[in-house]
């Protein structure tokens, strides 16, 4: 593939107290791709994004995004560089109301009118947004505030996405949205990697996908690959 | 008998208006570094002395000074968080044990310079004032009108900055708010010198009305506790209306019930409204845990 490469990881060691959850994980992700990280609980799938955010320092390895070594940067200089992180879990500020919360992901934007611009652009998007507005992001249910959460992800107009669990809690009719939302954000320009515990809805949207067993990438390969493989499917889709 | 009653009234909004802004000042800090910080009341007896030896011994204008104890205990803010409480950011109890020494600390330093006897800056405004009744020094009204004008400000810079927005999100979930590329690290020194830069100015106003002692912090901290609990922990407007609140109980609890008993119908009043809202009067009421 001659793509850019966005993000790549190279042999990567990373845990906490001395035991590493992450042991060698590689792995890259190319522009304009989704790609996806499935396996068992406690493979490590969510600390491969708290390593790449800065929540936690790598060992050993190197994490580089466009080009440029991030692996130690602390968590608050990854926006600036175009990284958005959507954490698993409710994660929106609860006491605020939803368009502050939404202003927040503009935070670090210089260009007001541009913002507005994109503020109404999402909430366009979005109808919920503009129908809850004024209310207080904390008593939406988890489903809103994932939309709440993408959206203002999006509002820093990111290169790469790192959405950890999204379908988490949610029914499956609103988590089937955010699959589809996801697609979309992919489709208008933003690089995506997904970790999903939902690892066949995962894969079927995704380009490519990493299969994570005791911290270390077992196997890799397109969505359709990996989803037609004898092993992957006996192993984590469930026979 | 309603003269008496304004009386007790307007008092009891001067003094409620200092208890509000020792109350924002400790909320703001219990929201960013998740702790009651004991000293609060020390940077309060700093910028008292503060503006004393401005007024008294350089004969600076007392407004002019007022506002030097403001930038002067802000920047100590500012150098404290930097130094000390930066370190306890994960152990809550760490920064609680911080907060206590530097009582000790501060208290001892102000000891040993300006020794024990009251110091007191002569007031200002001098005169008293009679309206329908209700007698009320000038001193007291220059206090009140510069607290009452600090709060407003102060709340619309929460509400509506965006630093003030950047602020809020450190407070409510620091992780998520640094994922968005705000300075969490910088947020909090800068929260942590405006609560005490606005200390500082109570400080300066209450060394017009009371005297200035090395101990004279503990009971303003004390009555600001009561007042952040009783707004409801963490609550920026709570804990400004429950500091009305608390001045006014105490006045009216003072002039009618008690006047040796005055300090302690914050108390009471706090207790009985505990039995009833265990999350105080404008806090949330805690969610249940959803299985």
């Amino acid at each position: 593939m001659a793509a850019e490469c966005v993000l790549e990881m190279e042999q990567i060691y990373a845990g906490y107290g001395g035991y590493d959850v992450l042991r060698g994980v590689s792995l890259r992700v190319f522009r304009g791709e989704i790609v996806s990280v499935i396996g068992p609980n406690g493979a490590g799938k969510s600390t491969i994004f708290k390593t790449i955010f800065g929540f936690l320092r790598p060992r050993t390895g190197h994490i580089r995004f466009q080009g440029t070594e991030i692996g130690g940067l602390p968590p608050d200089r990854m926006a600036e560089r175009g990284l958005a992180y959507v954490p698993q879990g409710r994660s929106v500020f609860p006491h605020m109301t939803v368009w502050e919360n939404l202003e927040l992901g503009g935070y670090i934007r210089g260009d007001r009118t541009a913002l507005q611009a994109d503020l109404e652009a999402v909430a366009a998007r979005f109808p919920l947004l503009r129908e809850k507005r004024t209310a207080l992001a904390g008593a939406l249910s988890g489903g809103q505030q994932q939309v709440v959460e993408m959206a203002r992800c999006l509002l820093l107009r990111p290169r790469l996405m790192l959405v950890d669990e999204p379908s988490l809690g949610l029914s499956p009719k609103f988590a089937e949205m955010i699959f589809e939302t996801i697609r979309q954000v992919r489709d208008a320009g933003t690089t995506i990697m997904l970790v999903e515990q939902n690892a066949r809805r995962a894969l079927e949207i995704s380009d490519r996908g990493y299969v994570l067993e005791l911290g270390q990438n077992r196997y890799e390969g397109t969505g359709a690959e990996l989803l037609a493989s004898a092993d992957v499917k006996r192993l984590y889709l469930g026979g | 008998m309603l003269e008496q009653f304004g009386n007790f009234l307007v008092h009891g909004l001067v003094t409620g208006s200092m208890y509000a802004a020792v109350a924002l000042g400790l909320t703001l800090t219990y929201g960013i570094l998740g702790i009651l910080n004991f000293a609060h009341g020390e940077m309060l007896m700093v910028g008292a002395y503060f503006a004393f030896v401005l007024t008294s011994q350089f004969g600076v204008n007392f407004l002019l000074a007022a506002a030097a104890s403001m930038l002067a205990v802000g920047v100590l803010g500012w150098i404290i968080e930097r130094t000390t409480f930066r370190f306890a950011r994960h152990e809550h109890l760490n920064g609680l044990v911080i907060s206590l020494g530097l009582v000790a600390i501060l208290q001892n330093i102000a000891l040993a310079i300006w020794g024990a006897d009251p110091l007191s800056i002569p007031p200002p405004l001098p005169r008293t004032l009679e309206v329908w009744g209700i007698r009320i020094g000038e001193q007291r009204l220059l206090a009140f009108g510069l607290t009452v004008g600090l709060i407003i400000f102060f709340s619309l810079f929460l509400k509506k900055t965006r630093l003030g927005k950047g602020i809020r999100a450190t407070a409510q979930n620091a992780h998520v708010a640094a994922t968005l590329g705000i300075r969490t690290e910088r947020v909090v020194a800068v929260t942590f010198s405006l609560a005490a830069a606005l200390a500082g100015l109570v400080g300066a106003l209450i060394a017009t009305i009371y005297t200035i002692t090395p101990f004279m912090g503990g009971l303003p901290a004390m009555k600001g506790f009561v007042v952040m609990i009783l707004g409801g922990l963490g609550s920026v407007g709570g804990s400004i209306l429950a500091g009305f609140l608390v001045g006014v109980v105490e006045s009216f609890g003072g002039g009618m019930i008690s006047s040796i008993f005055k300090d302690g119908f914050g108390f009471v009043a706090l207790i009985l409204i505990l039995i009833f809202r265990p999350w105080g009067l404008f806090g949330q009421r805690p969610e249940r845990e959803d299985v």
